[in-house]
């Protein structure tokens, strides 16, 4: 039992009850938690047909063995769901501390079912968990009030919240939670789902600890993992320029997806890139960045503090927004990418502010800006017009339409509610669907799948729609761009980081970790011999299961495709001009590799042979 | 002849880059890519990707790429995720 705490919270919102219930320690052992664990009971659980809006689904907030241990980035914690802007199954792995608080508290997992009559909030002291009263305290509160009204009301600074904003509670498609100091727990969709349960927040505050299967060798293990990591270069790199410095490649390379996929290297690029952030401006003699977070027992510190310039417009036009002058959270890669190239704006400080509206608001700024640059191509085309988005120009470049757009959006009002709906549902209103930079409804990350040929097959073939953290084939796609040798490296590194989004580590120790280092770390936790073999397989099972997921959800290998644009306008320039993604090429190979038949449908022999 | 370096997505400049990831390089008539790379200490656990004049020269190709006067070769650390 080392590494897990053996106990599960169910919470039905419907009847307003919490019980606990032991951990099914039989599928911890076949799944691992977090990714794994969440998946299998949300597929032996719940219908994957239903609604994803619908009382139904289920939600799960799920640690994984590391989570709330020493181990290094032992902070890791997911939500598993199906999807509202995606309607396929929904993990977003996440950081922070609330993970570590929740399984410090004595729970391995909390299990939503049903819909709350009237807003709600949970509170969890270790054992007890109540299910409050949200209405005339946070409902209709931002998460950034939601969070201070809790701590507040409880009297205790040290409570951790998990929170959707007003965007979650109006159903926005896009929204997805937040929680302090780490980066939005939710793309496609999560926080409608939980607007749609009428619950406002998760607080939790645990004082237990994570008892271990070998803690000597588990002490020691750790800790030769964090010498590991913390002399390695790229940690340095993350520490100091964070993740914003990709976007210095993707430019250079030219896959950075740029004015809504139109094109692959940025013109603005100087005014919006990682050595900008640094630079002191000319106003008030900061930069932008002004200093780095990291998440529950992490030394690597990737997150950013940021402090948008003083004379900026979205801080000098009224006083309602004078508290994004303070210190907020700052831009990742995604988040820059999203804001800035995506919608063709060079304005750093919009971006640090829409990105801050979407942490306040429970937004996910990578299907926001995917989604403000489908309508900004939709306005440029001529297929909407200033009657439509209600005055405002929303051309490319606008970085004012833009933060007008996002407010909105927030809010659930005006045009942005439109664009709250997500691109493919935005643009199959105004019969453009090509014009949706999505796969399974979820806007693309920051790589142009024309120069990394596997991304775009990491995309098409992504089991909760177009994410970069599926698989990486970063070193092999910056190194050449034919689509011979992705099919395997695609299938090898989403297996892996199954694996590893079950175990409560961060995917970024992968930059000096192998999987045999995250593997080490689960066996001196758990026990049971846990190697790189052992955690491959894991994720390969996980993989498949959620694949099984959606197919009974309903999708089909017309699914696992990409937008038109990819596979049939050549790159513009970089290193793929007169390239398209030849995911004809790659798509029937990688089906194969993965044992499944020409329709993507996993054979009897595959699932026998991975225990399915 | 002369060559200009960039070096993307650094934390830290190696001896011989200005604070904006740039540096001159005089090299032998003749001096491949792989020859330049060999002056430049980049942490040895990482991967670069080089591009000479915006074009990709993958790894094994390195050594056989003779340079030309006024070449810029761009290298970017093949960083995962973001
Ligand atoms: S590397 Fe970044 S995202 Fe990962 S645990 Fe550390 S601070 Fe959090």
């Amino acid at each position: 039992m080392g590494g897990w705490q053996g106990k599960v919270l169910r919470v039905d919102l419907s009847a307003g009850t919490t019980a606990s219930e032991p951990l099914n320690q039989e599928w911890a052992d076949q799944y691992l938690g977090q990714r794994g664990l969440a998946s299998k009971y949300l597929y032996e659980e719940m219908d994957p047909a239903a609604d994803p809006l619908s009382p139904e689904n289920k939600m799960i907030f799920a640690t994984g063995p590391l989570t709330g241990t020493m181990a290094s980035t032992g902070g890791r914690w997911s939500v598993v769901t199906k999807g509202a802007l995606t309607d396929a199954i929904a993990c977003s792995n996440s950081g922070g501390y609330f993970g570590g608080e929740l399984k410090l508290a004595g729970w391995d997992m909390v299990i939503f079912e049903g819909k709350s009559p009237h807003p709600v909030y949970l509170m969890i002291r270790d054992d007890d968990a109540q299910i409050l009263d949200a209405r005339d305290f946070i409902w209709g509160e931002t998460a950034w009030v939601a969070e201070d009204s809790i701590k507040a009301k409880h009297q205790d600074p040290l409570i951790r919240i998990a929170s959707i904003g007003r965007a979650g509670e109006a159903r926005v498609r896009l929204a997805g939670g937040r929680h302090a100091q780490a980066p939005a727990a939710g793309r496609a969709g999560g926080g409608a789902g939980r607007g749609a349960k009428n619950r406002k927040a998760v607080a939790v505050r645990g004082t237990t600890g994570v008892a271990v299967h070998d803690p000597k060798r588990f002490m020691q293990v750790v800790g030769e993992m964090r010498q590991k990591l913390d002399t390695h270069a790229a940690r340095e790199r993350l520490g100091r320029v964070g993740t914003h410095a990709m976007m210095d490649n993707t430019n250079a390379y030219g896959s950075l997806p740029t004015r809504n996929g139109r094109d692959v290297q940025f013109d603005g690029h100087d005014a919006v890139k990682v050595k900008t952030a640094h630079t002191p401006r000319r106003s008030d003699r900061k930069a932008n960045v002004i200093s780095s977070k990291a998440c529950f027992s992490c030394s690597i510190g990737c997150g950013r503090i940021a402090k948008i310039d003083p004379e900026h417009f979205t801080v000098v036009e009224e006083t309602a927004k004078k508290r994004y002058g303070n210190a907020i959270g700052g831009l990742e890669y995604e988040s820059i990418f999203a804001l800035a190239p995506m919608v063709g704006c060079s304005d750093l400080s919009a971006a640090t502010y829409v990105n801050a509206l979407c942490n306040e608001d429970g937004m996910d700024p990578i299907s926001l800006g995917g989604s403000i640059s489908a309508a900004m191509e939709l306005f440029e085309e001529g297929v909407i017009t200033e009657k439509e988005t209600g005055g405002i120009k929303l051309n490319f470049g606008n970085a004012e339409a833009m933060c007008r757009v996002a407010e909105e959006a927030a809010r659930g009002e005006g045009f942005g509610a439109e664009v709250g709906l997500g691109s493919k549902r935005l643009c199959e209103k105004y019969g453009r669907p090509e014009l949706s930079v999505s796969v399974k409804g979820l806007e693309f990350p920051g790589y142009d799948p024309r120069a990394m040929q596997g991304m775009g097959l990491a995309y098409a073939t992504s089991n909760r729609g177009a994410c970069h953290m599926r698989a990486s084939p970063f070193v092999d796609d910056f190194s050449h761009v034919r689509p011979d040798g992705k099919a395997q490296i695609v299938k090898d590194t989403q297996d892996a980081n199954a694996g590893k989004d079950a175990t409560g580590l961060c995917a970024f120790a992968g930059n000096a970790w192998d999987l045999s280092d995250y593997a080490a770390q689960i066996d001196a936790a758990c026990g049971g011999g846990w190697d790189a073999e052992r955690l491959t397989q894991t994720g390969e099972r996980i993989w498949t299961l959620e694949r099984q997921f959606n197919m009974r959800a309903g999708l089909t290998k017309a699914d696992d495709t990409l937008p038109e644009r990819f596979l049939k306008e050549a790159a513009k320039s970089g290193v793929a001009k007169g390239r398209v993604t030849e995911l004809d090429k790659m798509l029937p190979e990688y089906y194969e590799i993965r044992g499944w038949t020409a329709d993507g449908v996993p054979t009897n022999e595959t699932l026998d042979r991975i225990g399915l | 002849m002369r060559v200009r370096i960039k070096l993307l997505a650094a934390a830290e400049m190696p001896p011989g880059f200005d604070q904006f990831g740039e540096r001159e390089m005089d090299l032998p008539a003749g001096a491949s890519l792989a020859d330049a790379m060999a002056d430049i200490s980049l942490p040895a656990e990482e991967t670069y990707t080089s591009l000479v004049g915006g074009q990709a020269v993958q790894a094994d190709a390195r050594a056989g790429h003779a340079l030309s006067d006024g070449d810029e070769v761009t290298l970017l650390p093949a960083i995962q995720g973001g």
